[in-house]
Formats: structure tokens, sequence, C-alpha cells
């Protein structure tokens, strides 16, 4: 069965914001995430620290062992069953004013590795891997005049994007996806007799700390 | 006489064997490609070109209604995703007799949506190996 598209949420980064002694849940055996759902993502360009809420006592940062700065995730085995809390600086987003279409393109590149030894048994198809993934985002929106999209690329700086497809709730099965995006272009126009509009796209802008992810059924505490 | 599409089903399975999913689709459709050979040569031809089969390749596409509680589509795009092992199968009758399947890799997966219209998926799949009967 459909989905109307008009139930989706498309939201883009605020300004970071510091937040201290913000308190975490362990979701399962030494997994613990950040429990407000409102400061998940985090920024790349900040320091955090995870610290036992008894006492303030620093975790050190080698036992954490997988750190998902986008859904506020950390993985710290040794700290299984402790009450933790982070000290850190968050994204807040929010919802992108008049937006009305949009597309991800979750793509990359598709590599041949046919040889003569997998095609003879095959019956000569060719065969492939994956190679490098990326991801595009193109967004239109009414245009409020404002320009924050303009300031991104004139700025040179990353946004987070995410889009939550068909979901006007954060609802179990409303998965949401995420990541840090450059503003490759984006245009204004308007007809005489019509809306002022603009049109934004954004290539992925990978980086070790957070690249792209769908989280389906995000643990909402 | 012509055969209508509606009973068609576009399938896929992480194994290739147990479990195939019905992928939500509008307009699928499966191409049967490859390479064609020049082997044209002065010894042998009466003014024409001559020509030999080379590497086969195929391709799926299916643009699909999307919906969050769907398991095929989560399974595209968790094999996109995770790099996973993904098998296809296009059965132009909705049964087996006409199928064919073949193991395939998420070239792309595109989710878009406009305010008017239905959320939509665009999934397009690229053989990797052979492609059998269903």
């Amino acid at each position: 069965m459909g989905v109307p598209a008009y139930k989706a949420l498309i939201k883009s980064s605020g300004t970071p914001t510091a937040m201290l002694q913000e308190p975490m849940t362990e979701i399962s055996d030494g997994v613990f995430i950040i429990t407000s759902v409102n400061k998940r993502v985090l920024s790349l360009e900040h320091p955090y620290t995870i610290q036992r809420s008894s006492n303030q006592s620093p975790i050190s940062p080698g036992s954490i062992t997988a750190a998902d700065l986008i859904s506020g995730t950390f993985t710290i085995p040794d700290a299984e069953g402790m009450g933790l809390e982070i000290n850190a600086t968050y994204i807040p987003v929010s919802e992108i004013i008049g937006a009305n279409k949009y597309s991800l393109d979750i793509g990359g590149d598709i590599l041949d590795d046919t040889n003569f030894l997998e095609a003879r048994v095959n019956g000569g198809f060719r065969t492939k891997v994956y190679g490098i993934f990326d991801v595009t985002v193109s967004i239109d929106r009414n245009s409020d005049y404002g320009q924050k999209f303009i300031d991104y690329k004139r700025n040179r700086e990353r946004v987070f994007i995410e889009i939550r497809p068909g979901a006007d709730t954060q609802s179990e099965f409303a998965g949401v996806y995420r990541g840090w995006f450059f503003a490759e272009s984006t245009g204004l126009a308007g007809d005489i007799g019509d809306l002022e509009t603009e049109s934004i796209k954004f290539n992925l802008a990978g980086s070790n700390l957070a690249n792209f992810c769908f989280v389906q059924n995000e643990p909402i505490i | 006489m012509g055969k209508a599409a509606y009973v068609k089903k576009i399938q896929v399975s992480a194994d290739g064997i147990t479990n195939w999913l019905d992928l939500p689709a509008t307009s699928p459709s499966l191409d049967i490609g490859g390479d064609v050979l020049d082997d044209t040569e002065l010894a042998s031809n009466a003014g024409y070109r001559s020509r030999v089969l080379g590497l086969h390749d195929f391709s799926v596409s299916a643009d699909s209604n999307w919906s969050g509680a769907d398991a095929a589509i989560a399974l595209v795009r968790a094999a996109k995703l995770g790099r996973l092992p993904l098998f296809m199968r296009y059965l132009p009758d909705g049964t087996t007799t006409y199928g064919l399947k073949g193991a395939v890799v998420v070239e792309s997966f595109n989710h878009s949506g406009d305010v008017g219209e239905l959320e939509t998926v665009s999934i397009s799949l690229q053989g990797n190996g052979a492609l059998s009967a269903a």
C-alpha cells in the first residue's frame, strides 16, 4: 500500500549547542545511547567526554570501541551496567521551511571484476563487486527569502540532513536517513506569476567520524 | 495474444533459495544485454559484418511504492548499505514457469517524495553472475 509523501519530515542542522551531563541509556550490553532523542546528533568539530553519572569520573577514550556520532550511540563494553552521561556539543535539527519535494539517492561505484575462470563457470556472465558509495540529496522548497543554504555553500560548511519518509511523528516503523553533506549547488528562481523557489543539491561529506546511516526502529526512550 | 503485466512479480532474497519477498514495484523491467564483438574480416565475408557474442550482462530496474514496513525494500536497502549478497527473481506471469533469477548488486537506491504524491523508491540492480531459469 502506498504512503503519501506529504508526511515526510525533512530536517537540517541548526546552531551547535553545548550540553553537559546529558544522561545516556544502556540499550543493550555495553551499548549506550544519548537519552534525549533531540540531542543524538553530535558535532564533528567539537570534542566529547563520557563520564560516570555517579561521580563524573571520565571514561577513557580507549574504552569506547565504537562511536556513532550521527545516532549518538557508543559501545563501551567495560561500562556495562553503569550509569553514564556525556558532555558534548549536539546539533539541533529542525524542519526545512517550505520544503515540498525531495530525493535521496544512495549510489556509488559498481566495479566489474569479471575474470576468465568465473565467466567460464557461470556461462559467460559479468560479475561485479561494490566500490565506493556516494549519496546525494536534492530538496526543493518554497523560498522564505532566508539564505541558510546559500550561507552553508558560501562558508563551505557541512550541513546535517535528516529525512524521515512517510511519518509526521516518530513512529516505530518510520526509519530515518541521516548524514553530513555539502551543498553542491543552490538556485533561486521565480516566474513573475509564481512563487519564489529554491532548489538545493547536496553531496555526501564523508569522513572517518561519520558518514551516512539509515536507522530503523530508532529507540525512543 | 498479449499478456497483461499486472500479474508480474519482482522478488528479492538474501540467499536466492528461501524467503523470496515481493517488491511493491509499479514499473519493473529486466534488461538482458552484454557485449557483441565484431569479428568481421576480409577473408570470410560477403560484404556484411559478422559478430560473435561476448560476455552477457543483465540489469533490473524497479520503481516501487515505499512503505516503512515493507520487508523487500528493507532487504534491498540493507544489501546496499551493508554490501550484502542479494538475489532477484523476475516472474512475468507471477509464477516461476517463465521466471528468471540471478545474483545482483544494488547500483542505486533512490528515495523520493513530492508533497502531493506518494513516497517512492527507485531501485536499480546490476547482475552479478549468471541469469538462469527461476
